[in-house]
């Protein structure tokens, strides 16, 4: 069979009524999850793993894979409206998005949001049926020194991130990498920096870090003034006014699909990094840098691209190689071995109707997620016009109740108030989160990457300039690096506002 | 606020509502797993719970309570009332080895009771397909004439690495071990070729040794994908244990009666269809050891993990280098 | 925005100095097989050097009079709010969810939303209660259910 049937075999497998229904399920759960902050795609996939005993492999895997990219559209909602992230990917888009709701364009920005993921997610899954496969074998080629790299280069542009002090900036993402190795060893399993608590052991979670440092302590602000919060304009642009915003987006779409797609297929990173990545390079490319932060739509459209695109390309190493490369797909993993489905270059041999349905599926979900919140986006202004003090202790509690089931324990609700407490503090003291959480995500692969590379090359570090592909890393890192330098000294910026 | 208090106080009357309970099961059991979902072991709590329930006439609540390999839920079970309604389904990391290692809240042979042992996983150690070491006594000959050269990628401080250990004591090989974030960064390790020879549990590798990518050299026990002539320990003499294991732990001090419904319950269910499946698929051996011997051998286990802990630099008494 | 600099510049520098000495004693490692220590030395060194140099800027320029005072007016709500959900989790396991979400609630529309007190009892009730079948019931979460109904139940 030709690429053509495939995709005709992949459709008929994804419309059977059975399937659509269950993708359907998946996609609806998924937004619903995704617009309840503080609840995640991990746990309600794990609570339908065994309603899936029963159903076939091809509908189990459709409907736990719907959950996941619905999950994207629905989690930019509460960052716009808000400000208080849906799921940890939205985090950057709280940034522009608030912004521009209180501009009174919010109808705007959940529009670019939507029609964003829906062109990110329609690209990803052509890379998806054409480049899985290829894309794979190339990313077995990085091994430790690659990824310690490759890190490296993120944490340079984790620098672009910032609107305020550099300098700041810089502390932020320290204490962000340090945050990030608080736990067990990797290599020695002894526990290190818990502070003697033993839910510690496994580190700290990001669910309660972002919860805690954007959700609560954007309430905390809030509480300072008098719960008359001014009700922003809500009404819906007229749509030949929105149709001319969404098109002057369209290429921070593109570039933060492309974004997303290949930092969704590292280890690790998934939806978060990808939308962290996306809005650094979209800074770096505008005309108006000095402008994000402001409701610039850029800064909503291409991290909104760039989760929706990492959900589906996160999807390649599972299928091809049988490796999940994030916590949702070692649970969608899961998912396929109760139905004795081995995921892996064997998969498009054994089960063609797996991989051709769920690729197809994929892009039914994303018509039916486009349809379905397209409408929807008049009822979620209208949410704004709920008084803040009925609207912020029912927030509130989604997010205890998304910490407390990540992983059933009190202790997580104790984390999220804390970095409540200190997400004020920063606020207070003008230090901003987002390079903080950027690092935080980052650390763990820096520091095994760099002792699994020194431990296999016997503590020399020319490992990590021997290697074409990781010295092309390090020089393209030292070359932003410079750059950043440069341009920060031209401006004056590193001394002006760095105090 | 005289009225508020009083409110309060009918509130929190009104939600006490009593529940007479007469015979075990009469409400819910929850089956805690001391691992994240999706994993191996809770797939296989899963399933359990499935099976079991039909025959425990309740319902059975899988939770996940993950951190540190399983101790953390551990920890937790030590405080819960011991009523037959909370159990704990983890690997044996939690009663033999995490406890030599680490300074933890519970003592693995007072502070729980060890219900069972229902299954092992089998171990594999793998090699690329195009590896120089065809056969596992190729990569013992060259680990001697090169030492401390291997390169052995594993899941940290995890009964591969201390098997490992212990062939190498045998056979007098060094090597030198790069811990990876367990099963599938280790396997993508053997398959990008960045170490010599990989171990982990059979299932994820399935796939690529099918596919002619992986080659499995050794393993601790027969391993039913593989169609090739396989080595087990066995072949080489290794008469050894380092099992990892699929364990339930219960709070202390369970009444007798309610152990044997709750034994016969588990029973049943691992003889269902889907339990006996889903094992198979994750390439576990079903073991199904309840009583007195579970300690005994945990037990032993544990001495046989100790010395191998020591031997490798990685004691909690030890200093680290 | 200078003194609030010398603060926290100063907390910060306190604190990395703090973990820069524990991952010490943690141990380093060796070339080649750096410690458990290593990369929170060097994080936290870096992080040390910074806040110095933050904390010496901003010393000099309130030093000259340029720092504006802190007002402190305006923490009394959100310290109120983080005491409170201290509360709430530390409540949460002894009288299970549905109760201390009610009395969260009551308190957050009582005295923060400056609700009547009829008007608040029946908008907790109504949010624990819907919370509680949403997430307890529907979505078959395991909510703490309260220990202390165990020892009032009798039996």
């Amino acid at each position: 069979m030709g690429i053509a049937e495939y995709i005709i075999y992949g459709f008929s497998v994804a419309t059977q009524p059975e399937n659509l229904f269950y993708c359907f399920v998946g996609v609806f759960i998924g937004t619903l999850i995704g617009v309840l902050p503080g609840i995640g795609p991990t746990g309600a996939m794990s609570l339908l793993l065994p309603v899936t005993f029963h159903i076939s492999p091809v509908g189990a895997i459709i409907m736990l894979a719907g959950i996941y990219y619905g999950c994207q559209y629905g989690g930019s909602i509460t960052s716009i409206l808000v400000n208080i992230p849906g799921e940890a990917s939205t985090v950057i888009t709280c940034l522009d998005g608030y912004e521009m709701a209180k501009k009174g364009k919010a109808g705007i920005a959940l529009g670019v949001s939507t029609i964003g993921s829906f062109i990110a997610g329609t690209l990803s899954i052509f890379g998806l049926m054409f480049l899985a496969f290829p894309i794979a074998k190339f990313a077995l080629k990085f091994g430790p020194p690659e990824y310690f790299s490759l890190v490296c280069m993120g944490l340079v542009i984790l620098t672009f991130l910032t609107r305020g002090s550099m300098l700041k900036a810089l502390m932020m993402a320290l204490i962000g990498l340090f945050i990030g190795l608080i736990g067990l060893d990797p290599f020695t399993a002894r526990p290190r920096f818990t502070f003697g608590f033993k839910e510690l052991m496994d580190g700290v979670g990001i669910v309660p870090l972002v919860m805690g440092l954007f959700g609560v302590s954007e309430i905390l602000i809030n509480l300072e003034e008098e719960l008359t919060r001014e009700i922003y304009r809500t009404q819906i642009a007229g749509l030949y006014r929105s149709l001319k915003e969404w098109v002057s987006a369209k290429w921070a779409i593109i570039r933060g699909s492309i974004v997303g797609f290949i930092v969704g297929i590292l280890p690790g990173g998934g939806a978060v990094l990808a939308s962290f990545v996306a809005y650094a390079v979209e800074k770096r490319f505008s005309s108006t840098p000095e402008k994000f932060g402001t409701g610039l739509i850029e800064g909503v459209a291409a991290p909104e691209s760039a989760n929706n695109a990492a959900a589906q390309s996160s999807l390649i190493p599972l299928l091809s190689l049988g490796i999940p490369s994030n916590v949702v797909m070692a649970v969608l993993y899961g998912g396929l071995l109760i139905h004795n489905i081995q995921p892996g270059p064997l998969l498009l041999k054994e089960h063609p109707d797996v991989f051709w349905g769920l690729v197809m599926s994929m892009y039914v979900g994303n018509i039916m997620l486009l349809l379905l919140n397209l409408p929807l986006i008049g009822i979620w202004v209208r949410l704004l016009r709920i008084p803040y003090k009925y609207l912020f202790p029912i927030v509130l509690l989604f997010c205890i109740v998304g910490v407390y089931s990540l992983n059933n324990s009190i202790f997580e609700i104790y984390l999220m108030v804390f970095f409540g407490f200190v997400g004020y503090l920063m606020r207070k003291f003008g230090f901003e989160a987002a390079p903080l959480v950027m690092a935080y995500v980052l650390s763990p692969l820096l520091e095994s990457s760099f002792r699994q590379s020194l431990s296999l090359s016997g503590g020399s570090f020319s490992i990590f300039f021997s290697k074409p592909i990781s010295l092309s890393f390090m020089a393209v890192a030292l070359f932003l690096l410079l750059f950043q330098i440069f341009s920060a000294i031209k401006k004056g910026r590193m001394h002006k506002s760095s105090f | 606020m005289k009225k508020l208090i009083l409110s309060i106080f009918l509130f929190l009357l009104l939600s006490s509502f009593a529940e007479a309970q007469s015979h075990f099961p009469s409400r819910p059991i929850n089956l805690w797993v001391g691992l994240p979902a999706g994993g191996s072991a809770d797939v296989l709590a899963r399933a359990l719970a499935e099976a079991s329930e039909k025959i425990l006439g309740q319902k059975i609540v899988v939770v996940n309570k993950p951190g540190g390999g399983g101790t953390v839920a551990t920890s937790l079970l030590k405080g819960e009332k011991p009523d037959g309604y909370t159990l704990l389904l983890t690997t044996d990391t939690a009663i033999t080895r995490a406890p030599h290692m680490m300074d933890l809240e519970y003592d693995p042979f007072k502070d729980v009771d060890h219900f069972m042992i229902i299954g092992k996983w089998k171990t594999v150690w793998t090699v690329r397909a195009d590896s120089p070491f065809k056969k596992w006594s190729d990569l013992v000959e060259w680990a001697k004439k090169n030492p401390g050269q291997l390169t052995f990628g594993h899941c940290t401080a995890s009964s591969f690495y201390f098997g490992m250990v212990k062939i190498s004591q045998i056979e007098g090989f060094t090597f030198k071990g790069v811990p990876y974030a367990c099963d599938a960064p280790t396997m993508t390790a053997v398959l990008g070729g960045h170490v010599m020879v990989g171990g982990g549990t059979a299932a994820p590798y399935r796939s690529h040794v099918l596919a002619n990518n992986i080659r499995i050299i050794l393993s601790d026990e027969h391993i039913d994908y593989v169609k090739d002539r396989q080595y087990t320990f066995k072949d080489f003499g290794y008469n050894f244990e380092v099992p990892l294991l699929a364990i339930i732990l219960a709070p202390k001090g369970i009444p007798e009666s309610v152990k044997k419904t709750l034994e016969k319950g588990f029973l049943e269910g691992m003889k269902s269809e889907t339990f006996k499946r889903i094992a198979a698929e994750q390439e576990i051996s079903i073991v199904a050891m309840t009583g007195e011997k579970v300690t005994d051998y945990l037990r032993k286990v544990s001495g046989i993990y100790e010395k191998l802990i020591k031997d490798a630099n990685m004691h909690k008494t030890q200093k680290k280098q | 925005m200078e003194r609030h600099n010398l603060y926290s510049s100063s907390l910060l520098l306190a604190m990395a100095s703090l973990i820069c000495y524990k991952a010490y004693r943690i141990g380093l490692g060796r070339p080649d097989n750096p410690g458990e220590g290593f990369a929170p030395f060097w994080i936290s060194f870096v992080l040390a050097l910074l806040s110095a140099y933050l904390l010496f800027g901003s010393y000099l320029k309130v030093m000259k009079g340029r720092g504006g005072p802190i007002g402190v007016a305006t923490w009394r709500k959100p310290v109120y709010l983080l005491f409170l959900l201290f509360l709430y989790a530390f409540l949460l396991r002894f009288l299970g969810f549905l109760a201390v979400t009610f009395l969260l609630m009551l308190f957050l529309l009582y005295s923060f939303g400056g609700e009547s007190l009829r008007k608040s009892l029946l908008f907790s009730v109504l949010i624990s209660f819907i919370f509680y079948f949403l997430f307890a019931r529907g979505l078959q979460l395991p909510l703490p259910t309260g220990l202390i109904w165990d020892y009032l139940k009798p039996g």
